[in-house]
């Protein structure tokens, strides 16, 4: 039986697979970033980065809901100058596409990190837009403006591929991914974590240090998959070529199926690290491959936004 | 399952000065919980005023599965360790966990547990949790500290019947010198050990990891890095591409031996990679709180 072809390109960058490991997940350093690449995924993300160092909240900064996880981890992270080393360091290593995350507090902060992230040799960048502008109490990806903004701001200053990662904690979605898109994204994943709480009854107070934080894994699942297939439907109805990676609650081979049907290019797999450990990626793929084969589909291309037409009915 | 289980101290015992061991009733967790195991303790009364509740990571120092409680060892460094010092009998801690590769069982009967300082913690947990080593394993305790009022356990240790070398770095109890010094004479006095067991500062578990290979002496060894959240997913624990809180804390010579950044490099509060020494003793660590 032969293997179907898992490979699959996002603006012109390649992938061995179509699981990528999300951001804020073990990124920090070079040996974690292989470790997880050796492990099975197609290509990785790092931590989210900022111009200078930030600690983050003070614990407690997670807390497990069912099978997901709300996190309040406050973007902790070395700062651009001390990651790129981190960078450096697994350039020499693997040949691995690396996808910086990187977010700021101004269209300023957002170009510098860019233009330091890009210099340091990633392939791609992935643009957090879930963090607050500094003049607002909206976080940039829930204001079509300033998504508009910093996305250009960006793309004026680098050469590398750019996927803006949206918020669901917005009324519509595709007005955001609408201004990534004319602002000149390449590319658009979906989503980061939904706003959410957890109450510790014993005490009558928030647990978490930063009393709200955002909720991952698989409770998010059908939401993340309705968010890829409202972007997909509007990139599909003005053909646009923008490829939309989905991320929400991807743990098996079958959840990343349903996003290729929704429209996803590509998935990427967080939390599920936790519930099935580091072969997660493997698994995957080769659910995946399962799944391809049963069916006879030899390219993960014939899946991409299958459900699509039925969705327009 | 729970995740968060908030804990009613049952017994507190003061070790030293600044040290105290809290037992908490804690059913499910010691059941489950080994030794070289951790909890999270999340810490919220007996707060100064605009002190927030805070949550730090703590070695297990005994599991008492019979009465269904656990214990933890707690040397006052920082406003939340002070915190909680002033937790009296009947007051709650919140617990997770138990978190981390604890101590795999020990093949050989004559085992040396190596301790320095507040690491001597879970080396408790291992010599009381007799699962871990055959019934005739003969245990040989080496504790170490700065100083005599910095030794920890030695009494109830005494009182069990263990064999105990004690060194101080001053000389005010047991031979003066440093603990892996008089290890290391040990061996060279032609004494066998079949495995080390140790718990301390990371130059002094290096120290011991090339005399283990030296000597060809199996040896377990719990690490120290800074901790987040607990159950692998922010990194910040890493060492090289192992992470303390899973993998970890315990870890094998065999495997420390291939970590280049053992004894050497540990990540900061913002995850930046550092030397252990930059990590570990500025005045704004996970050691002081």
């Amino acid at each position: 039986m032969n293997q179907p072809d898992l490979s699959i390109e996002i603006a012109k960058v390649k992938f061995r697979n179509p699981v990528l490991l999300a951001a804020g997940i073990l990124g920090l350093t070079a040996p974690l970033l292989k470790r997880v690449f050796d492990a099975g995924a197609g290509g990785v993300i790092t931590k989210s980065i900022s111009l200078t160092p930030r600690s983050g909240h003070s614990p407690p900064v997670i807390v497990e809901v069912g099978k997901g996880l709300i996190n309040a981890m406050g973007l902790p992270n070395p700062g651009c100058e001390a990651f790129k080393t981190q960078i450096q360091k697994l350039k020499k290593e693997t040949n691995i596409p690396i996808i910086g995350s990187i977010f700021g507090f101004t269209e300023e902060e957002f170009k510098n990190t860019a233009i330091c992230m890009e210099s340091a040799g990633v392939d791609m960048l992935e643009l957090n837009l879930s963090c607050p502008n500094v003049n607002s109490k909206k976080l940039i990806g829930q204001d079509p403006n300033f998504t508009f903004q910093v996305v250009k701001a960006v793309r004026e200053k680098v050469n590398i591929p750019i996927i803006t990662k949206l918020t669901p904690n917005v009324t519509d979605i595709v007005e955001i991914a609408k201004a990534a898109i004319e602002a000149g994204t390449d590319a658009i994943s979906a989503i980061n974590t939904v706003k959410a709480l957890y109450i510790d009854i014993e005490r009558g107070a928030p647990y978490l240090t930063n009393k709200f934080g955002g909720l991952s894994g698989p409770p998010i699942k059908p939401i993340a998959l309705r968010c890829v297939a409202e972007i997909a439907l509007y990139v599909k109805k003005h053909n646009y070529k923008i490829p939309i990676i989905g991320v929400g609650g991807i743990e098996n081979g079958n959840d990343a199926i349903e996003f290729f049907m929704a429209g996803a290019s590509a998935v990427q797999v967080g939390t599920a690290v936790i519930l099935r450990g580091l072969s997660v990626f493997k698994n995957i793929t080769e659910e995946i491959s399962t799944f391809m084969n049963r069916k006879g589909y030899t390219q993960i291309n014939e899946i991409i936004g299958l459900a699509l037409e039925k969705l327009i009915e | 399952m729970c995740f968060l289980k908030h804990s009613k101290i049952v017994n507190i015992i003061q070790e030293a000065e600044g040290i105290k061991t809290f037992w908490l009733e804690c059913r499910e967790l010691a059941q489950k919980a080994i030794p070289g195991q951790f909890v999270m303790v999340y810490v919220y009364d007996h707060l100064a005023p605009n002190q927030k509740p805070e949550e730090v990571p703590m070695s297990l120092s005994g599991i008492n599965r019979q009465e269904g409680s656990i214990s933890i060892t707690v040397a006052e460094r920082g406003p939340t360790t002070k915190a909680i010092h002033q937790h009296k009998c009947g007051d709650y801690l919140g617990i997770r966990g138990p978190y981390g590769h604890g101590f795999e069982p020990v093949q050989g009967k004559k085992i040396a547990v190596i301790g320095g300082g507040v690491g001597m913690t879970p080396l408790l947990a291992f010599i009381e949790n007799s699962e871990l080593y055959s019934n005739d394993g003969e245990i040989t305790v080496f504790v170490g500290a700065p100083t005599k009022n910095r030794l920890l356990f030695c009494n109830q240790l005494e009182k069990k019947g263990i064999s105990m070398i004690i060194a101080t770095e001053d000389g005010s109890a047991g031979i003066q010198g440093n603990i892996v010094d008089v290890f290391l004479n040990k061996l060279r006095e032609n004494e066998k050990y079949d495995e080390i067991i140790t718990c301390g500062p990371e130059p002094m578990i290096k120290k011991l990891v090339e005399i283990a290979d030296k000597y060809e002496i199996p040896i377990q060894a719990s690490l120290e890095r800074w901790i987040k959240c607990g159950i692998g997913i922010c990194g910040h624990c890493a060492i090289n591409g192992l992470r303390v809180c899973v993998e970890g804390p315990v870890f094998k010579g065999e495997t420390l031996k291939q970590l280049s950044d053992f004894g050497g490099f540990a990540l900061d509060e913002t995850g930046a990679y550092k030397s252990i020494h930059e990590v570990f003793n500025s005045s704004k660590n996970n050691k002081n709180k």
